[in-house]
């Protein structure tokens, strides 16, 4: 194959246009750079998605899934997944995962960064919450978050530029039920424009969030960075799957080869790259990216790339509840969230905690749905309606989003029999639940099921962990400020490769117990605007 | 296209896993054999093989009979019938008007007076922040 070259040269490549590689173009192309994005999926368009029309129940769980194994468009690739508990979500595509994306927009607590100093465990970050305020602040603002201001848990009363979106009936009893427990809830903040915001209309509650917006009111990076970016000069180039990092002789990253739609093989050069490409696709590029210089994958002297993997794994409890409680509604998106057990109380049995969110259970087909085990006389036949009158409209979700640790042994690695469709090895993620963890979701678990019975739930059905729930897909190239125990500063930068940067889900140290989108686009900005702000000392490949 | 001898296989079956309740109507008087399970599949031409499978197994045989087999022997093909006549089911007219609901869009006007005095409680309460 030969190898083409066009978009002539850039200041900067970013490769994946998802959540942080737009934060990425909209700052470096309003900085003046010139920016070159490569994704390996295309635009989706409110349109494309089915939420709101006849084919949403059975296309949501095949061509919008959130698991690309099952979705297996031509702009998927497999994940291998036989040594995991949870299967990882995404989508590839221009926004990345925020096209499925709940939209929970939460941002970590203090004590997230400094894990070590407080709990004994894992690492501090090499910032702190304070440090990273003010781009909360201006992300939230940025992306017309929804929310409302003062919320308790945390120490300063953040603000959101539109106000929450409806609780609705089922917020309103979990929220009583709360109130009696004394437990801590809130008003949730969520990525959905509760009233029109800059170029999206506002939500119309159709609770098809995770399967696209079909209203364009959700902050998919497409609308709220994007289309933006691209009017300063961005150019996004759609159907382009990198399949390595190229370097010189001095080390230094010179670009990516890339494949096209038609089979091409080509290249772009660019003075510095930027991987963008989750937590999965960023490890798997850096390790196929393996040279005589970088025999162990590009920018993993440290042997962390692709190590230390975590997942949030996540447990669902149920409540089903005697008035109708209008759960088809939506956002789906959170109605209400809760920090109560948040922070670490060592009496528990495990250290660091996990956060709630609210959620409604969507449309009927979804209630009636068959696994194979199940007996089926329990769901079909005469059961069928009972099923349906006792969940329809009358049954919510206290999700449990959970701190996971970081461990070595939990990564991604490169499958070596097995390639995508344009012939690059597939990630295979080998993770497993720790004791932590474990301890930690059992507690949960049986908080929400006392919070359900106080909001009057009649009976209440816990999915200990959920395994498509591999939403959050973090740490597998560390920052920190040692070249030997992490992969990347705290701008993104490799320590081994000086015009290489870091600034997907990937970077982060520890997981949080929060859903990670909001500091993953504030750690992004952070980084890129120290990279715009210096470029002068930037060194850049010719 | 199924051909006329499979969807009276098809409906037979469809009615022993949605009969009618109440105000529910069954599977057939919803209108699923018919054009409802062809805009389900056309919906899911995924499930399509694995759907003639299903009735292919159970054609001639007891439909309840059959069912319990395919569930324990063949449970794919179980759960793409399943699936597909739940899906067809809820595209019919009737069972929409028989489930009495008022589906999205809905305006999403905040509804903060309907907790705010429960809200100060909260914050009363406070958080001890680390
Ligand atoms: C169903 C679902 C629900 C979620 N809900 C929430 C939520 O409520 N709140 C929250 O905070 N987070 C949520 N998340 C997670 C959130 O979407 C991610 O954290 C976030 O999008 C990650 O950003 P990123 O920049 O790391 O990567 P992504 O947004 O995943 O973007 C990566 C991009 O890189 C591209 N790419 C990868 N490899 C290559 C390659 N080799 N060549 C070219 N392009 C490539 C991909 O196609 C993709 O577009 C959810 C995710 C899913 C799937």
């Amino acid at each position: 194959m030969n190898t083409q070259h066009d978009h002539g040269d850039a200041d900067v490549l970013i490769v994946g246009a998802g959540a942080s590689g737009g934060v990425a173009a909209l700052e470096l192309a309003t900085r003046g750079f010139r920016v070159v994005c490569l994704e390996q999926g295309d635009w989706a368009l409110p349109d494309d998605f089915t939420g709101g029309k006849p084919a949403w129940e059975l296309t949501r769980l095949k061509q919008w899934h959130p698991s690309p194994n099952v979705r297996g468009r031509q702009s998927d690739y497999p994940v291998g997944t036989e040594e995991s508990p949870i299967e990882p979500l995404m989508f590839n595509g221009v926004g990345g995962s925020t096209i499925l994306f709940s939209g929970h927009w939460v941002r970590a607590l203090p004590s997230d960064f400094r894990v070590r100093t407080l709990d004994g465990v894992a690492d501090d970050w090499p910032f702190t919450y304070e440090d990273l305020r003010p781009f909360y602040d201006e992300v939230t603002h940025h992306i017309g978050a929804s929310g409302l201001d003062g919320d308790p848990a945390y120490p300063d009363p953040h603000t959101f530029p539109l106000p929450p979106l409806p609780i609705g009936k089922y917020g309103l009893a979990a929220a009583k039920g709360m109130d009696k427990l004394g437990w801590h809830w809130w008003p949730a903040p969520n990525a959905i424009a509760s009233r029109k915001f800059k170029n999206r209309p506002a939500c119309q509650r159709y609770g098809a969030c995770e399967s696209g917006c079909p209203t364009g009111a959700k902050a998919s990076t497409d609308f709220t960075h994007w289309r933006d970016a691209i009017a300063a000069g961005a150019v996004l180039v759609t159907g382009a799957r990198v399949r390595q990092l190229t370097v010189d002789n001095r080390g230094l990253v010179t670009g990516a080869e890339y494949v096209d739609r038609d089979g091409v093989v080509r290249h772009q050069t660019a003075g510095v790259t930027v991987l963008a490409a989750n937590g999965i696709g960023t490890p798997r590029l850096l390790l196929n990216s393996a040279s005589e210089q970088f025999p162990d994958g590009l920018g993993n002297s440290s042997g962390l790339v692709g190590k230390r993997l975590m997942v949030h794994p996540y447990a669902s409890v149920y409540g089903t509840y005697e008035d109708e409680l209008e759960t088809w509604l939506g956002p789906s998106g959170q109605a209400l969230q809760s920090m109560q057990f948040y922070e670490t109380d060592t009496s528990r049995g495990f250290v660091r905690g996990a956060k709630w969110n609210l959620m409604p259970t969507g449309g009927p087909l979804t209630h009636t749905l068959w696994e194979p085990g199940d007996d089926w006389r329990a769901g079909f036949g005469p059961a069928f309606h009972t099923r349906l009158r006792t969940t329809f409209g009358r049954y919510t979700e206290w999700g449990i989003t959970t701190e996971d640790l970081p461990e070595d042994h939990n990564e991604v690695v490169l499958d070596p029999d097995v390639t995508d469709s344009d012939g690059l090895p597939v990630p295979r993620m080998r993770y497993t639940i720790s004791e932590n963890t474990d301890r930690m979701l059992k507690f949960h678990v049986e908080r929400a099921a006392e919070a359900h019975r106080a909001a009057g739930a009649t009976s209440v059905l816990t999915v200990p962990v959920v395994r498509d729930s591999g939403w959050h897909l973090l740490g597998t190239a560390r920052m920190g400020t040692d070249p030997a125990t992490s992969v990347v500063d705290e701008y993104g930068r490799a320590h081994d490769v000086p015009n290489l940067f870091v600034i997907d889900g990937s970077v982060f140290v520890t997981s949080t117990g929060v859903n990670p989108t909001a500091t993953i686009m504030a750690v992004a900005l952070r980084a890129m605007r120290h990279l715009a702000d210096h470029r002068r000392n930037q060194p850049a490949a010719d | 296209m199924l051909d006329a001898d499979q969807r009276r296989t098809f409906a037979a079956l469809a009615d022993v896993l949605i009969p009618a309740s109440g105000p529910m109507p069954s599977a057939t008087a919803a209108g699923v054999p018919d054009a409802l399970l062809d805009q389900a599949l056309g919906y899911r031409p995924d499930l399509a093989e694995l759907f003639a499978e299903a009735v292919a197994r159970c054609t001639g045989k007891d439909p309840e009979a059959a069912l319990d087999t395919l569930a324990a022997q063949q449970p794919e093909q179980f759960q793409a019938l399943t699936l597909l006549t739940a899906g067809a089911y809820f595209l019919s007219p009737r069972t929409k008007a028989a489930l009495a609901y008022d589906p999205p869009p809905r305006s999403a006007l905040d509804d903060v007076d309907s907790y705010i005095d429960m809200l100060s409680t909260v914050v009363d309460r406070g958080f001890a922040i680390r």
